[in-house]
């Protein structure tokens, strides 16, 4: 699944850090490069509302397996004035909330005249990667109503300059369930800057209803109910589509909504969708899933009111400019072992159409409605985002309404659930459901403040596997490790990964919620999609010898933190493999002097998408992901001599002569440094005695930059009459440079000029600019 | 001037050739004398002989000596030898030849270990010139760390400027070790 968002903004990342992989073919990898644990980083979005017994909660989850996070929670009232909240500490892999209610109790005087009912929220923190989650669950426990929403503005992008400006649309659904029911529209600008947004809402046909231009300051959040919007119109529709239009940075404006009836106790959250999606995308089977869908007469262990019945629905809204054929099907476990399948009938849908899927008509006493749960199934040709699907189960109340987010069915890495909560009287369920035809081992860990538990989950294929957070930690079960879930946790997350680990991929479908049978509140929790959000290479530029090999690794660092170094599936190549030959398992290996570069991909690989799943119109997205950076190959090809300081000789008494400490680095024939050591400098010089090159440095091998030093370099002088100088005859030094087994002819030369009061040494045969003449004392 | 005399050249190069003559027949006298009896003394003492005499050369009264190095022949017999060699080596560091002390360490660093560490300590007293010291802590390279690189961090603040800065660069490239600026 490639997710045009994660492409553009890492391809911009890249570029604000000047990165260039060296990369072929048409279709570039994205970059992870890596950032300092102390790059700030942000989220903002979320709708937070007081009016009557609204409750607002806001929620964070540190995706950090082993760090801890101190993050600034802010809020931003309805003109976009800030209040900042005390930080709070997130545990490793922990969770926290934040009672806004409370929080509003506490607004500075000389702010207290811009409190809003409603507005929205941000959070900041330092880290390396988008690391923490942040949803928003608005809860009237008197009228039974729930509203939730997370954040999605990141502020690196939203916050960035104009120059990430760019046309946005944004789409969802809407409808109203009752004659009571109204909605509204909440409309949010994180950007710095004031936005302009169209807003059309349709009908059920696509024909436009309403339109609204909103102007937007900077944080301002802004609430368009539909009674207002559609005036005399409401009531003769009941469902509809919504699209809104803006320029800017990605989620520069984020559109959220929200239905209630407070007379019977109805509320829902459709998502609004902003299109990140590449355009051109290939056609291709489509399939969405909305795992445990509560159907027929409700589970006497979750304590609902005797006769409580649970009836689905589903409102689908067709994107695309051309119809859509959509088949439906609901899963139910039945009794037996193999789960039950429900076909639905196919349903066709104009271009913009939207429309409540008729489940009554498919189910008679005939061909009852499983009791239990389901999961549902939307089928058709065309392409990812196409067709938009706001699904759940509502009793004959209306009261408990049970939200199911759909998610396409593609294959991702692990997934991180982000919250589930015991507190007072709540209670969480996780719906996991294997749609693949195979059967399929997972690990479901429940993280929670001091420790973990861990689920192993075997599902057969089209199995599921429901969780009930209160009947699990009641049943006083260890899991694999011993491990139990202490009896004063109330909340916590999770994660879900194949048996092997967070990296295996899975093809299941999750839902989460937290629910209060009470007061018959349900709100969905986030899933995200745990992925890589760095790809390095170490080191990221290489420096070998001709026919010298250098050993390159990469590393991919996981959202969790996790880091998994040369992660099987890396390829490997050259820009120019004439120049340098990298094996399968990064070994460089020089074939002539020249520049070229290095790079690392990993093919679809998973990449964390810091929001929402349910907030996405396509699955999880895996990527091309690469690294790369520069090889230059090193031909040894002279001596360059940055020093030579005076040194005294070992003359023997009554002897004199002049002395140098003559200083070299090993040069390539583009005057680059070799900093490589062990490399061995040998001389020729003229000697009746000596047979060839011989090492002289001291010591006799160069360090680790390439250097090395010559000394003593001079002649000591006996019997020079008193007052004069005396100088031997110049001679002339040659070089070679041994790295085992391969020598290097050296260009350069020195003459050497010694006497009894001074010399000379010229360091020649180097590009001219790089030869040296020292002179110290007298010289004749 | 000697440099520019024709004459003296000459008489250079005869000496030079008279010089390998002398050599090549030492050698082959010691190498007698090194099967009937191998003493370390003498096989050292002909060893730095013969190597030191390569760069002694005269011009007329003049006397020159330059350093040469030390052939992989020469080096072989001292590594053959080993920490037998030290004892003569020791002695011989207070010898009176152009460069003897040089060459001393030199050789000494070709048999290496903790056995020469006592020698080099020697070699690195600041009476000693800086070129011997400087190739005295090259050669604790050839020593264990654990006892090379305490002795080079008390050299890396040396009076001689030189001495100084080859320890910290020994320090830094050779055993990635910080020094105090």
């Amino acid at each position: 699944m490639k997710l045009l968002t994660v492409l553009v903004s890492l391809f911009l990342l890249q570029m604000t850090l000047g990165i260039t992989p060296a990369f072929g073919g048409a279709s570039k990898p994205v970059s992870l490069p890596k950032f300092s644990p102390h790059t700030p980083q942000g989220m903002e979005g979320g709708f937070w509302k007081v009016d009557n017994d609204f409750d607002p909660v806001l929620r964070l989850k540190n995706v950090l397996l082993n760090q801890p996070l101190s993050v600034t929670p802010i809020l931003y009232f309805a003109d976009g004035t800030e209040y900042h909240l005390p930080d709070v500490t997130l545990e490793p892999a922990g969770v926290t909330q934040v009672n806004i209610r409370i929080a509003l109790q506490s607004v500075p005087a000389n702010i207290q005249g811009h409190v809003s009912t409603y507005g929205m929220a941000g959070i900041s923190y330092q880290w390396s990667w988008p690391a923490v989650i942040a949803s928003i669950q608005n809860t009237d426990e008197i009228a039974s109503l729930t509203i939730t929403s997370s954040f999605r503005a990141d502020i690196r992008k939203v916050h960035a300059g104009a120059a990430e400006s760019q046309a946005h649309v944004t789409r969802g659904l809407w409808w109203l369930p009752t004659a009571n029911a109204d909605g509204y529209l909440v409309l949010e600008n994180p950007s710095l800057s004031p936005r302009q947004v169209d807003v059309q809402f349709s009908d059920h046909n696509g024909n436009a209803l309403a339109t609204q231009r909103v102007s937007l300051p900077s944080h301002a959040t802004t609430l368009i109910s539909f009674s207002k919007a559609f005036g005399a119109v409401r009531g003769a529709e009941t469902t509809g589509s919504v699209e809104i239009h803006y320029t800017g940075p990605e989620y520069g404006v984020i559109a959220y909504a929200g239905i209630e009836d407070d007379a019977v106790g109805y509320s829902a959250s459709p998502i609004m969708i902003e299109d990140h999606l590449d355009p051109d995308r290939p056609v291709h089977q489509v399939t969405l899933s909305a795992p445990g869908l509560l159907l027929g007469n409700a589970d006497p262990a979750m304590l609902f009111p005797s006769g409580t019945y649970f009836r689905p629905y589903a409102y689908l809204h067709n994107v695309s400019a051309n119809p859509l054929q959509v088949t439906l099907s609901l899963v139910s476990p039945g009794s037996g072992e193999v789960p039950q399948t429900y076909s639905l009938g196919q349903v066709t849908l104009k271009a913009g159409q939207t429309s409540q899927f008729d489940f009554e008509s498919r189910f008679d006493s005939a061909k009852p409605l499983p009791n239990g749960y389901g999961h549902l199934t939307a089928t058709f040709n065309g392409h990812d985002g196409d067709l938009q699907m706001s699904t759940g189960s509502v009793d004959q109340s209306q009261s408990y309404v049970f939200e199911v987010n759909p998610s396409q069915q593609v294959d991702s890495a692990s997934r991180t659930l982000c919250f589930w909560s015991m507190e007072g009287d709540n209670d969480s369920m996780i719906t996991v459901w294997n749609y693949k035809a195979v059967a399929q081992d997972l690990v479901l860990t429940l993280y929670y403040s001091g420790g973990h538990y861990k689920i192993p989950i075997h599902l057969e294929a089209r199995q599921s596997y429901n969780l009930d957070m209160m009947s699990l930690v009641r049943s006083r079960i260890p899991d694999p490790d011993g491990a139990l879930i202490p009896s004063n946790v109330n909340s916590g997350s999770g994660i879900l990964s194949g048996a092997g680990g967070e990296t295996d991929k899975i093809s299941v479908a999750i839902a989460a919620s937290v629910f209060n049978v009470r007061n018959a509140t349900c709100g969905g929790t986030c899933t995200t999609c745990n992925g890589a959000t760095e790809f390095t290479m170490d080191p990221d530029s290489y420096a070998v010898l001709v026919s010298g090999t250098q050993q390159a690794q990469t590393q991919v660092t996981w959202n969790t933190g996790s880091v998994y170094t040369n992660p099987s599936g890396t390829s490997w190549s050259t820009a120019s493999s004439s120049i340098a030959t990298v094996s399968s398992v990064g070994t460089l290996t020089g074939q002539a002097a020249g520049q070229t570069g290095v790079s690392a991909i990993l093919d679809d690989y998973p990449v964390f998408a810091e929001n929402c799943s349910g907030d996405m119109a396509g699955g999880c997205p895996d990527e091309d992901i690469g690294s790369g950076g520069p090889a230059t190959v090193q031909l040894p090809a002279y001596f360059f001599s940055p020093t030579a300081v005076s040194a005294n000789g070992d003359c023997a008494p009554g002897q004199e002569g002049s002395f140098y400490n003559v200083s070299y680095y090993v040069a390539d024939i583009f005057s680059a440094r070799v900093s490589q050591a062990g490399m061995i400098p040998e001389e020729l010089a003229p000697s009746d005695y000596t047979i060839g090159y011989e090492p002289f440095a001291t010591p006799p091998t160069t360090d680790a930059t390439g250097a090395f030093n010559d000394v003593p370099v001079g002649t000591c002088f006996g019997n020079v009459p008193p007052g004069t100088n005396a100088c031997a005859q110049p001679f002339t030094v040659t070089y070679l440079l041994t790295i085992a087994p391969t020598v290097y002819l050296i260009n350069t030369s020195t003459v050497r000029l010694d006497c009894a009061l001074g010399q000379q040494l010229t360091v020649q045969g180097n590009p001219v600019p790089q030869n040296k003449t020292y002179t110290q004392g007298i010289i004749n | 001037m000697i440099r520019s005399s024709p004459v003296v050249f000459g008489v250079f190069v005869w000496c030079a050739l008279i010089a390998q003559l002398g050599v090549g027949l030492f050698a082959h006298a010691q190498s007698t004398s090194q099967a009937l009896s191998p003493d370390p003394d003498s096989v050292v003492a002909s060893l730095l002989d013969r190597i030191l005499k390569r760069g002694e050369t005269s011009q007329g009264t003049i006397s020159m000596s330059r350093w040469v190095e030390p052939t992989a022949e020469d080096l072989s017999v001292i590594k053959r030898m080993g920490p037998s060699a030290i004892p003569p080596l020791d002695r011989s560091f207070s010898g009176n030849r152009s460069f003897q002390r040089f060459l001393v360490v030199r050789l000494l660093r070709e048999i290496g270990g903790p056995e020469i560490v006592p020698s080099l300590r020697r070699a690195l007293n600041p009476q000693v010139p800086n070129s011997v010291r400087v190739a005295a802590l090259a050669a604790l390279t050839a020593t264990p760390d654990d006892l090379a690189i305490p002795l080079i961090k008390a050299y890396a603040n040396d009076r001689d400027p030189l001495v100084a800065q080859r320890a910290r660069d020994l320090l830094v490239s050779h055993y990635n070790v910080a020094v105090d600026q």
